[in-house]
């Protein structure tokens, strides 16, 4: 048995030779030489090939089963629980989507020099452009503010109002005599009438105030 | 008019607690720093989506970056409000797959609206081609039938994230919790291949027998 070890190569030689990382000059030797041994790497490769065709594709969208965002960047940041870790890892392990979401989430997919440079020459690294979008985010914070205090303004008073409305409403159907109902209910028929009435008769007396006036200057005038 | 000077950070720790300051009433000083902090890691999120697409330009990642900050912005910060957690990496972790997502919705869309050449169905969540289906289906019953070992769960998952994600050794190291070194990865990865063309070959012989079970475990479930 040994001496057959001694003859063939080793499971991880086979490894190396099927190409997972640069196989040594003996190994290369020895394939050249031994049509078992390389046979056995030329299936390994065969056999890595088919794994390497089922990597997901780029088309693959979230599925109803799917973690959160935030959720896949807290495994990548180290903030989550173990059993939900777990569950990740399971899901992660067979959804296209989030695989991808994971390897983003990570960042660790290298980039080149070029792209670098390129990186470095963009229009949004220029500190011009983020004191611009500093700016504007710090505005859209003030309105998202200002329009909040005015929409909680504005719900207040409806609500107020509809308090006011179903207070009315309760009171008139209180256990009243019928007598009562009627006088309130005239009573809030008038109440419109009486103010225009009032407004028309203070609108008359000015009118009265400034003829009076008018007529004095007139007088005076004269 | 006078322009007031960014607030930067040169800690890592403090991104966090910026990001805090901002969304509760930040001036617009904090939030230049802000930008200034988190816009590298963006613009290299939107460049490794957008690559996997096509070869950008500088043009697009630029109109891309402008579309992540626009996201963010939305509803009164929603996006940024969501994040819960207090650690620097977990937030630029987050900041990239935001990216990720307005660059991957971006080119889907343009994708849909282009006629779909044959053979390049949009798939959802966990589904593959029927071949590959196949194929998948019958390797992970052959990993999830094999003899059990310490980790062999775990080891699948590596398995998996390697040849089905793309995730490299080092990349899949680099998750915290898994507490993993690269070698470690990447001998679980090889082990567990070989056992794994042992077992579809039918192949009993002294390589199934030599496959893992010593070096191969994994300590599973623990941080």
């Amino acid at each position: 048995m040994r001496s057959e070890d001694e003859r063939h190569l080793t499971p991880e030689q086979i490894d190396l030779a099927a190409g997972m990382q640069d196989a040594p000059a003996e190994v290369t030797a020895h394939l050249e030489s031994c049509p078992q041994c390389a046979e056995a790497a030329d299936a390994s490769r065969r056999f890595r090939a088919q794994l390497h065709s089922l990597r997901a594709g780029k088309t693959s969208l979230r599925g109803t089963e799917c973690p959160a965002t935030e959720e896949l960047a807290q495994l990548a940041g180290g903030e989550l629980s173990v059993e939900r870790v777990d569950w990740l890892l399971e899901h992660i392990a067979g959804c296209d989507y989030c695989g991808a979401m994971l390897e983003a989430a990570l960042g660790s997919a290298a980039l080149r020099d070029s792209d670098l440079q390129m990186l470095q020459q963009l229009r949004t690294a220029e500190p011009n452009w983020q004191h611009r979008t500093g700016l504007a985010y710090a505005r859209s914070r003030r309105w998202a503010w200002r329009a909040g205090c005015t929409g909680s303004a504005v719900a207040a008073a409806i609500l107020a109002a509809l308090v006011a409305s179903g207070a009315t409403r309760w009171i008139a159907e209180r256990d009243v005599s019928d007598s009562e109902r009627l006088i309130a209910g005239a009573r809030a028929v008038l109440r419109p009438l009486t103010r225009a009435a009032g407004a028309v008769s203070r609108a008359a007396r000015g009118t009265r105030l400034y003829g009076v006036v008018r007529g004095e200057k007139q007088y005076r005038r004269r | 008019m006078r322009l007031r000077q960014p607030v930067v950070t040169t800690n890592s720790d403090e991104v966090v607690f910026l990001l805090r300051g901002c969304l509760d009433r930040g001036s617009s000083a904090e939030w230049e720093g802000f930008v200034h902090r988190v816009h590298g890691t963006v613009a290299c999120a939107v460049l490794r989506a957008a690559r996997r697409w096509t070869i950008p330009t500088s043009e697009m990642i630029d109109a891309m970056v402008e579309a992540v900050f626009l996201r963010m912005r939305l509803d009164d910060f929603a996006v940024l409000r969501r994040f819960r957690g207090n650690r620097p990496e977990g937030l630029l972790a987050y900041l990239r797959t935001v990216a990720f997502e307005v660059v991957q919705d971006d080119f889907l869309v343009r994708h849909v609206e282009q006629p779909a050449p044959a053979g390049a169905p949009m798939l959802v969540g966990r589904t593959l081609p029927m071949e590959r289906d196949v194929l998948f289906g019958r390797i992970d019953t052959c990993l999830r039938e094999g003899p059990a070992f310490p980790g062999s769960r775990r080891a699948r998952q590596l398995f998996w994230m390697y040849y089905r994600h793309g995730l490299t050794a080092r990349a899949t190291a680099e998750i915290p919790f898994l507490q993993l070194s690269q070698q470690e990865v990447e001998n679980t990865i090889r082990q567990l291949t070989r056992r794994t063309q042992d077992s579809l070959a039918g192949n009993t012989g002294v390589r199934a027998a030599e496959a893992p079970g010593g070096s191969l475990s994994l300590n599973e479930g623990e941080p």
